[in-house]
C-alpha cells in the first residue's frame, strides 16, 4: 500500500493545494500505520526505515494563538511534522520488546552498543530538534479554557500524541519486564543502571498518568486506539508498583491505574480490539500478584 | 472529524468539513462506516448492520476502481480508513487472551 501511496499517476483532481496536502498526509498515514497500528512482524529481522516522504503541514493544527509570539529562538515548525520522527523511534522500541521476547539479543542493556543505548540516543536526538514551544513546560491544555481547547482540538490531539508516544517509548525501554528478562544470572547487573531504569519507568509512566488526568479535567475524550495501547503499557507499570512496600508509591500507582482503566474501558466501547487489551491487563495483573505472593 | 481527526487519522485537510458531500462515494461511505463507531451504545448496536453495509459498499467500489485501473487519491484514502476499521474491529489471538 505504501508503494501505491506514492500516487504516481493518480488523478489529484482540480483542488490544487488541498489535494497536495491530503496526498502528503495519506502518504504519511500509511507509513504511520505500519509503524504503530499494524501488527509487527520482525521474523525477517528487518527494521523499519525512517520516514522519508513529504511531511504533512500543520494546517488546522497551529499552536494556540495566545501562546504564539512568545520570545523564541526557534522557528515553529508545526508539531505534526515531528510525529513521523517519533514513530520511527517507536518501531525501534517495539523491536526491542520483540527481541526480548524471542531472546535474540546478545549485548547487555547497559553497554554502549546495545539496542537500549541506541534507542536512548535517538530519543535524546529527538529532544534536540523538538521545538520548545510544544514542550509541556511551555504549552499545556490546562493553561486554556475547555472551550479554547475544544476549538484548537486539532493541535491538542497532535500535542497529546507526541507527549504520550514520547513517554511510552521510554517506559517500554525501562519496563521491569524486559529489563529483568534480559538480566542473565551469570552476569553482574550494575546497580546504578538498575536504579536508573526504575526511576525512569516511574517518571515516564507517571507522566502518562498526568496527561490522562489533564485530559479528564478538560473533559477531552481520547479516542485513538494506539494511544490506548500506550496507556495499557503505562498500566502494566502501575500494576507493578501497586505491589510496592512504599505506601505513597502504592497509593499513586493505584490512582493512576484506576484512571488508565477508565480510559481503556472507554476505548473498548469504540474499538473491539481494545476490549481484549483490557482482558490482557487482567491476566497480567494476576501474574504480578502471583509473583508477589511467591 | 470530531472523534478521529488526529486520533490517529490525519488524512484530511480541514476543508473536508465544507466539501464532504462532493468527495467520491467510496470515501464518503468509509467515513460514515467509521463514524458509526461513535454513536451512543444503543444506537450503535442498532446501526451495526448499516455500518457494515457502508463498509462493504466502500470496499466493493474501491475494488472496482483498482480493477479498472482508475485509482484516485480518494481510493487510497478509503483503503486507509477501511484498513483501520478492520484492524480495530478484529479480535486478538484467542490463546493470547485466554492466557494459555
Amino acid at each position: 500500500m505504501a508503494a501505491i501511496a506514492d500516487l504516481a499517476g493518480v488523478d489529484l483532481g482540480v483542488h490544487g493545494e488541498t489535494f497536495h496536502e491530503e496526498r502528503r498526509r495519506c502518504n504519511w498515514c500509511i507509513w504511520s500505520f505500519e509503524q504503530t497500528i499494524q501488527p509487527l512482524d520482525y521474523t525477517k529481522n528487518m527494521t523499519r526505515a525512517d520516514y522519508i516522504g513529504p511531511l504533512p503541514s500543520s494546517v488546522g493544527m497551529e499552536i494556540p494563538g495566545s501562546m504564539a509570539g512568545r520570545g523564541s529562538q526557534h522557528a515553529d515548525n508545526g508539531i505534526v511534522r515531528f510525529l513521523p520522527h517519533l514513530e520511527s523511534i517507536w518501531s525501534l522500541a517495539a523491536k526491542y520488546i520483540q527481541d526480548t521476547h524471542e531472546q535474540t539479543y546478545d549485548i547487555p542493556l547497559w553497554k554502549k552498543d546495545s539496542d537500549y543505548t541506541r534507542i536512548t540516543a535517538r530519543m535524546l536526538e529527538f529532544e534536540t530538534v523538538f521545538p520548545p514551544e510544544h514542550r509541556s513546560d511551555r504549552t499545556r491544555p490546562d493553561q486554556y479554557s475547555k472551550e479554547e481547547v475544544r476549538n484548537d482540538w486539532g493541535y491538542w490531539t497532535a500535542w497529546l500524541s507526541t507527549q504520550i508516544i514520547y513517554h511510552t517509548i521510554i517506559t517500554l525501554l525501562n519496563h521491569p519486564l524486559p529489563v529483568s528478562a534480559r538480566f542473565r544470572s551469570n552476569e553482574r547487573f550494575p546497580r546504578t543502571f538498575s536504579q536508573a531504569t526504575t526511576d525512569l519507568v516511574m517518571l515516564h509512566s507517571n507522566w502518562t498518568g498526568r496527561l490522562l488526568e489533564m485530559m479528564k479535567e478538560m473533559s477531552c475524550e481520547i479516542t485513538d486506539p494506539f494511544l490506548g495501547y500506550c496507556v495499557s503499557v503505562a498500566a502494566t507499570v502501575y500494576l507493578h508498583f501497586c505491589q510496592s512496600e512504599n505506601p505513597s508509591v502504592r497509593e499513586m500507582s493505584e490512582a493512576s491505574l484506576a484512571n488508565a482503566k477508565r480510559v481503556l474501558r472507554s476505548l473498548s466501547a469504540r474499538w473491539p480490539v481494545m476490549s481484549q487489551v483490557v482482558s490482557l491487563q487482567d491476566i497480567y495483573k494476576n501474574c504480578i500478584i502471583m509473583q508477589a505472593n511467591v | 472529524m470530531k472523534y478521529c481527526h488526529g486520533q490517529p487519522l490525519l488524512l484530511f485537510h480541514p476543508c473536508i468539513e465544507r466539501d464532504f458531500e462532493i468527495r467520491d462515494p467510496e470515501l464518503i461511505a468509509a467515513i460514515i462506516a467509521l463514524s458509526m463507531r461513535f454513536l451512543d451504545d444503543a444506537l450503535a448496536s442498532e446501526m451495526k448492520l448499516e455500518a457494515n453495509d457502508f463498509a462493504t459498499y466502500s470496499r466493493n467500489t474501491v475494488s472496482k476502481r483498482v480493477n479498472d485501473g482508475k485509482i484516485r487519491l480518494s481510493t487510497i484514502q478509503s483503503l486507509v480508513l477501511l484498513s483501520f476499521l478492520d484492524f480495530t474491529g478484529k479480535l486478538l489471538d484467542n490463546e493470547l487472551v485466554s492466557g494459555h
